[in-house]
């Protein structure tokens, strides 16, 4: 019996004890703040909205689509098909937000120990120096009051503690790591090499959370390529199995799960005394005490417990004496185009599925003062001969010559089986005074916490960028021999941009900054207004680079908590 | 290597003991309503759909087989447990009233035209006379404007028969997929990339970087 069977169902009822610290949110912030905090010895609980998993005990790795009648076919509460690791959605039973009027934005939540570590690409990639200082050099937005060289220690320890795979470039503003071995490109990834040499864009080895070489008793990958599925044998990288595991073999961590935050409690001094929840199996209300209040929930969920954290010391809710909360809300921009390649007709049978990601992408190489538009994106690469599961080779007749029924028809789906590559745009959004979250004034859950309303409106910065990524994706498709299997969408059509939220980068809301006029937290990721509640995950984010988050949240939560570590220590905690 | 054997094994008996696998699937074909008829050993209950009638499930039947037929690699949609996976995913809560509506119409309207035609539902017409009807529906970027209705049905059952055909055992196999396994990687092999026209020196160049 291993320390996390022995620790899966230690919740219950719960002594009215003080813990140092409580944190709120179990995903790449909260783990990693809970790893930390709990090593330099402070005793800390964990509240989580979902039920405990762990992909070493729960995940479907290795099962084929045939073993069920869905063949990984979506379900309500798996919108990435039935096998994703992740359990939440766009929308949740009983958890409603809404929408001002002409807005529209999704708002993802994951329901479940560990958060969106089990869903995402485990993209893994650090924000550069100008990222940090954005302001400074195309006058919009906001820099960050920290730059890089704040945030390069941190990076360097994530990389050595939870391994990444990736390989030197010595590109200015997309900084290498401590790196592993990164995995050797698929067949077809080099055909995308060749494309991109000839158009000028770089094309370099992906850097994704996933080991090529053993680390910490952690197995390296065994190329199942199903990494959203979790994985069994922790070879990539997820909260659960490798930050809150570790935690709670400290015998320092108590984790709460189906515990749904409703507000951070003060005293008459102002200062957190811990968090309310509910008690989802139950249905009851308790309060646990606490000498520090971590908030890890998501940059939205963050932002609405602060906001509904109203006492007579805080009107407006923590952190938002400057009406801050909320505001500066991001998401990644992106879209998408998939061609048909010639090339790859009729293949000879392979093995080519690697990890469970591009092995390839490519870094932003443009230069924004000949585009038109401030800010750059990166590009993901996908196709080939993926496992074939519910709707496979949908719209076969898009194909050349392809279709019919009968004797052809099925040689026609043999030969232009996985003869695709898609690539995807994920790129940088500058805030906007339009685009923000508020409390709704007369809309609650099911629990009875006031819910969020969110106002969206994408800049022409975000529209003309995403009309480059569909004539770059399209010249690549060109390059390769391919044919692209959709029309270039209008301008009416927003250029195919996806709607605000379904990239599901959120960031912001609570962002750092020195004036708490026009910030909430400060450089420690610390409530301008009150000195024991900090923040660690994407709400602090001051802008959206086009580099997937998750490893900032990691490196900012891990220096967050080195700070609380260090305040304790001096008793000023 | 990465993965023990053990463990990759464990897992995948975890994964089959866990999954709800109907007998039906994959296996030999059981037509609804004589699955009990062979009367040997103890057999599994007899398939029963959750959403079409008998009457869908015989247009249905000989409708998939006419898109994806047996032949010398593999068997035919309703051997791999086609009707079966359909009728499933039209039964469960993500498949909204109006899809289930066209899947019912669209049977209705099948055995409308054979009726015109041929004078004889669907599944009793000949092959030849099958056919012909097919010829007129395959192929929606030519089809004539009568018969858009039509097209637009056996598209739906043409994505969905693929999807359930391709998704099942025997269509990996057919496939010859082998991706999903633990195992190692260490590149392309040579035949792939020769067949690309491309080479793992390609990865040594980079284009000179802004700065």
């Amino acid at each position: 019996m291993s320390i996390i069977d022995f620790f899966f169902d230690t919740q219950g009822a719960m002594p009215e004890i003080e813990y140092d610290v409580c944190i709120v949110g179990s995903g790449a912030g909260g783990g990693m703040a809970a790893w930390a905090l709990t090593r330099a010895g402070a005793k800390v609980v964990m509240l989580e909205a979902g039920p405990a998993w762990y992909a070493s005990r729960d995940s479907t790795m290795l099962m084929p689509s045939y073993a069920t009648m869905r063949r990984g076919r979506s379900t309500r509460t798996r919108p990435f098909g039935e096998h994703d690791a992740c359990d939440g959605g766009w929308e949740i039973d009983g958890e409603p937000y809404t929408r001002a009027p002409g807005s529209s934005f999704d708002w993802w939540r994951a329901r479940m120990l560990g958060g969106r570590t089990n869903h995402w690409g485990r993209i893994s990639l650090r924000f550069g120096p100008r990222d940090f200082k954005v302001k400074s050099h195309d006058g919009l937005g906001d820099d960050w009051p920290i730059s890089y060289d704040d945030v390069a220690p941190y990076y360097d320890r994530v990389d050595d503690l939870i391994g990444v795979f990736g390989s030197m470039e010595g590109r200015p503003n997309d900084p290498d790591g401590r790196f592993q071995p990164a995995p050797r490109p698929r067949g077809y990834e080099l055909l995308v090499k060749k494309a991109s040499d000839a158009l000028g864009i770089p094309c370099i080895p992906s850097r994704l959370s996933i080991l090529t070489k053993p680390l910490d008793g952690r197995a390296p990958c065994h190329y199942c390529g199903s990494c959203n599925r979790g994985c069994t044998v922790k070879a990539n990288f997820s909260s659960p199995d490798v930050l809150i595991a570790p935690a709670l073999a400290t015998g320092r961590l108590t984790l709460v799960t189906e515990a749904m935050a409703r507000e951070v409690t003060t005293g008459r001094d102002g200062l957190a005394t811990g968090v309310a929840y509910i008690d989802k199996r139950s249905g009851e209300d308790r309060h646990v005490k606490a000498r520090v209040v971590v908030l890890a929930a998501s940059a939205c969920e963050t932002a609405r417990i602060l906001l509904n954290s109203r006492s007579s010391t805080h009107p407006q809710g923590i952190a938002n004496q400057g009406g801050v909360v909320g505001r500066y809300l991001t998401d990644t921009t992106g879209t998408d185009v998939a061609g048909f390649i010639p090339a790859m007709v009729d293949l000879p049978p392979a093995n080519e599925t690697g990890v469970g990601g591009g092995h390839v992408y490519m870094p932003w190489w443009g230069d924004a003062s000949s585009l038109g538009f401030p800010r750059g994106y990166h590009i993901e690469v996908w196709g080939g001969r993926g496992e074939p599961g519910y709707g496979f080779m949908g719209g076969i007749h898009r194909y050349p010559g392809a279709g019919g029924y009968g004797a052809k028809l099925k040689a026609d789906y043999r030969r232009y089986w996985g003869a695709t590559i898609g690539f995807s745009g994920r790129g940088e959004m500058v805030p906007n005074k339009d685009s923000f979250c508020e409390l709704d004034p007369s809309v609650v859950d099911r629990y009875g916490i006031p819910v969020l309303r969110f106002h969206w409106k994408w800049g022409e910065s975000e529209l003309l960028q995403v009309k480059h990524m569909q004539e770059t994706f399209r010249s690549l498709v060109a390059a390769m021999g391919g044919t692209v299997f959709s029309p270039m969408p209008t301008k009416e059509q927003g250029y195919g941009i996806a709607p605000g939220g379904r990239i599901i980068h959120e960031l912001g809301c609570v962002r750092m900054g020195d004036d708490p006029q026009t910030s909430a937290v400060d450089v420690n990721c610390r409530a301008h207004d009150c000195r024991n509640v900090f923040v660690a995950d994407g709400g602090s984010f001051v802008s959206q680079p086009d580099k997937n988050p998750t490893w900032t949240i990691l490196a900012l939560s891990w220096r967050t908590a080195d700070f609380i570590t260090a305040q304790r220590k001096q008793g000023a905690l | 290597m990465t993965v023990s054997r053990r463990t990759a094994l464990k897992v995948i008996g975890a994964a089959s003991v866990a999954a709800v696998v109907p007998p039906s699937l994959d296996a030999a074909p059981v037509a609804p309503g004589d699955a009990a008829s062979a009367g040997e050993a103890p057999k599994p209950k007899p398939w029963k759909p959750a959403f079409l009638t008998a009457a869908e499930v015989r247009t249905l039947r000989v409708l998939v087989d006419d898109i994806i037929p047996r032949d010398e690699r593999s068997g035919s949609a309703t051997e791999a447990g086609v009707i079966e996976f359909i009728d499933y995913n039209l039964a469960v809560p993500e498949t909204d009233d109006r899809t289930r509506v066209q899947w019912r119409g669209g049977i209705r309207w099948l055995d409308a035209e054979a009726t015109k035609r041929f004078a004889n539902k669907y599944h009793l017409l000949a092959t030849a006379q099958r056919h012909a009807i097919l010829d007129d529906l395959a192929w929606p970027d030519r089809v004539k404007p009568e018969f858009r209705t039509g097209s637009a049905f056996f598209v739906r059952v043409r994505d969905m028969t693929a999807g359930g055909f391709f998704s099942s055992k025997m269509g990996h196999e057919d496939l010859r997929y082998m991706g999903g396994a633990s195992g190692v990687w260490n590149g392309a092999p040579q035949e792939i990339l020769d067949r690309l026209g491309v080479s793992y020196a390609l990865m040594d160049t980079r284009p000179v970087t802004p700065k």
